[in-house]
């Protein structure tokens, strides 16, 4: 079959014409160095082009699963829920990279079983999801990815002077029909991605993390962190919730729910001042324990898909893979 | 059926409201749900938030009856309503007690202080079949004679099963027992064998409970207890409510001892 081509110079040309059709979501570049994703003004262009693009928030974070989402709206007086406003628009999450498509794909897995989560879906159903391939963060450490074809509706491989445009349902195949690309039938020029063997072992990882509660690394994390939760917001596949009510003058009000962190002390409080996760250390446990042991076996798969994040905004300089590398040593010493 | 949550609250009005004690209220709601002794209900007071409220009622009646102590935002919001007001629930949630593992033993139900709220549907079934049992034992402390709840109740239950109170420090009104909870296991001839045992009360007394229920040969399979934890979603989500490989709103509250030995469920 024929490999579909874009030159990178025409990818504003891409978004310009999605944008006609839907609202993007893309990579743009804040002050240096810095990328976030955000919507797209009609007259901007995404910046695919740093070194590398790890922006500070993972894509899914802004466009399907944000700090604040409304679950409905009431009334306060004479108690009633208000019907929902129908007809949102269709969004393109342009620019995602293979990390954070992994994650979002395990995110759609934990939102829809064993109990469905309908907010979710409702947002998500309308999202198209484009990945693009980009150079490694140096903090990243991306286990080895099969059936990436699952990950995307459409993907910008990078392939030289060009992307090659891979089509992974039938919503990216009807986005790009009406955009004109090269075809090709030779085979471009693709080396195979960096991968770490770190994230590739599942059941080592979790055994390595579950035996690991009297290890000295905990005591060690709990000295250096500051428990600021700033690892959880970045990460893709952290999604703890907090749930609260807004209600403004005109007695009108709304429940949301809002992201919250288990590294957080009041996390796990209760009244009569019980904290069941009192100290850091248990609290720093806890947010690998959930990663590399309860998803796992709710799930099959991990809570961390190394895109590095957690470790390049850490204040306190931790880093995860240094951590994991650590466990499974200590592991295979013991056994 | 797909099990789903969009988190949005049935609206039921409150039919009564009583004081049970100072600072307990008891709300009954013009509601029917079809739940298990032990499962839990999110209660919404719509601008002021959601919580976990176990049900007090049974499950045969034709409404549904919440404890609730007044501590914080949502439970002093809930304390002002008057009858016919609206709240939101949502479930229930939870798997409750089983009892075809309590059927044919000698029960101990330990209750301390709101204790006794999960407590109550499970002995009202309890009683409908009460020759399917042995002896039942029901040890309740409070911290002072005010706090004992369902009164009521308990007049009608002692007369088929042994009723113990106890309260925390002695007290001019108080005739009865003295002492925490705890102290009552060294008064009463258990039978040898064939016991289970329930615990519901707050976390610090779980501990020595068990203590006294390992002293009089209870096995870790057929202690069970119903564990508090924070919980927001009430359907193994937000992450809350977790206890190592459990989530306590859906695979809890009820958790037998031995499912917990190996946790740190305290
Ligand atoms: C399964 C279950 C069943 C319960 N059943 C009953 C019952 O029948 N009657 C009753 O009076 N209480 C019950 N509770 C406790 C009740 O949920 C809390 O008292 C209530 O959430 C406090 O809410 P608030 O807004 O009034 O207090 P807040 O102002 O939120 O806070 C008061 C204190 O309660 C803690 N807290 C906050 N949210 C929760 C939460 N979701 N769960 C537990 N603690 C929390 C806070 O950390 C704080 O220390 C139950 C709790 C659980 C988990
Ligand atoms: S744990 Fe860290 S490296 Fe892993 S996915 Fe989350 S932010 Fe990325
Ligand atoms: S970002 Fe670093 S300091 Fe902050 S909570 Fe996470 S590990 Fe601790
Ligand atoms: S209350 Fe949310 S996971 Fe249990």
């Amino acid at each position: 079959m024929d490999k579909l081509l874009l030159p990178k110079t025409e990818v504003s040309k891409l978004v310009k014409s999605l944008q006609e059709r839907f609202s993007v979501i893309a990579p743009v570049e804040r002050k240096g160095q810095k990328v976030v994703f955000r919507r797209l003004e009609s007259y901007e262009e995404p910046c695919l082009d740093l070194d590398y693009t790890l922006s500070i928030l993972p894509p899914q974070k802004i466009g399907i699963l944000p700090c604040w989402q409304e679950l409905f709206g009431f009334k306060v007086e004479s108690p009633n829920l208000l019907s929902e406003t129908e007809g949102r628009e269709q969004v393109v999450l342009f620019g995602v990279q293979i990390t954070d498509l992994l994650a979002l794909k395990r995110l759609d897995k934990i939102m829809e079983s064993p109990v469905k989560d309908v907010p979710y879906w409702k947002v998500r159903e309308r999202v198209i999801i484009m990945g693009v391939d980009y150079p490694a963060h140096p903090k990243a450490f991306q286990p080895p990815i099969e059936a990436k074809e699952g990950l995307f509706d459409l993907f910008l491989d990078d392939v030289g002077e060009d992307y090659q445009i891979l089509i992974g349902s039938d919503k990216g195949r009807d986005v790009i029909s009406r955009i004109p690309l090269r075809r090709t039938a030779e085979s471009p020029e693709k080396g195979p991605p960096l991968v770490d063997p770190i994230l590739a072992d599942v059941e080592k990882l979790k055994s390595a993390v579950e035996l690991s509660k009297d290890s000295k690394l905990w005591d060690e994390m709990a000295e250096l962190c500051i428990g600021c939760g700033i690892c959880t917001w970045v990460c893709p596949l952290c999604y703890c919730f907090d749930v609260c009510d807004k209600i403004n003058i005109r007695g009108e009000g709304s429940r949301e729910r809002v992201w919250d962190s288990c590294l957080l002390r009041d996390f796990a409080r209760i009244g009569n001042d019980i904290n069941f996760r009192e100290s850091l250390r248990e609290r720093f446990y806890n947010w690998y324990y959930h990663k590399f042991v309860r998803m796992p076996e709710e799930y099959g798969f991990l809570g961390c898909t190394g895109c590095g994040r957690c470790s390049a905004y850490c204040p306190a300089g931790i880093n995860i893979k240094k951590n994991l590398v650590r466990l499974v040593k200590e592991l295979e010493e013991k056994t | 059926m797909e099990l789903q949550s969009d988190y949005k609250p049935e609206l039921v009005q409150i039919r009564e409201i009583k004081d049970l004690c100072p600072d307990v209220k008891l709300f009954r709601l013009d509601h029917i749900l079809g739940f298990n002794p032990g499962q839990f209900i999110e209660l919404s007071v719509l601008g002021a938030g959601e919580i976990p409220v176990v049900i007090t009622s049974h499950p045969a009646e034709d409404f549904i009856e919440l404890a609730v102590r007044k501590v914080g935002t949502v439970t002093t919001a809930l304390h002002k309503l008057r009858e016919g007001d609206v709240v939101g629930i949502r479930g229930p949630f939870g798997n409750g007690f089983s009892l075809p593992q309590l059927r044919g033993k000698n029960l101990v139900l330990v209750g301390g202080g709101l204790g006794l709220v999960p407590l109550r549907p499970l002995i009202k079934n309890i009683l409908l079949h009460r020759s399917d049992y042995g002896e039942i034992y029901l040890l309740y402390g409070c911290r002072d004679p005010y706090g004992f709840l369902f009164k009521k109740d308990l007049k009608e239950w002692e007369r088929e099963m042994n009723l113990y109170q106890t309260i925390d420090e002695d007290c001019p009104d108080w005739e009865g027992h003295v002492g925490v909870v705890t102290a009552l296991f060294k008064k009463i001839d258990f039978p040898p064998n064939n016991l289970a045992a329930v615990i519901c009360g707050p976390p610090v007394m779980f501990k020595f409970v068990i203590e006294e229920l390992k002293e009089i040969c209870v096995s870790d399979d057929r202690i069970f207890m119903s564990l508090e934890r924070h919980m927001k979603c009430g359907v193994g989500k937000c992450q809350h409510c977790t206890l190592g490989k459990y989530y306590v709103c859906v695979d809890g509250p009820v958790f037998s001892y031995e499912q917990l030995r190996n946790c740190d469920w305290q």
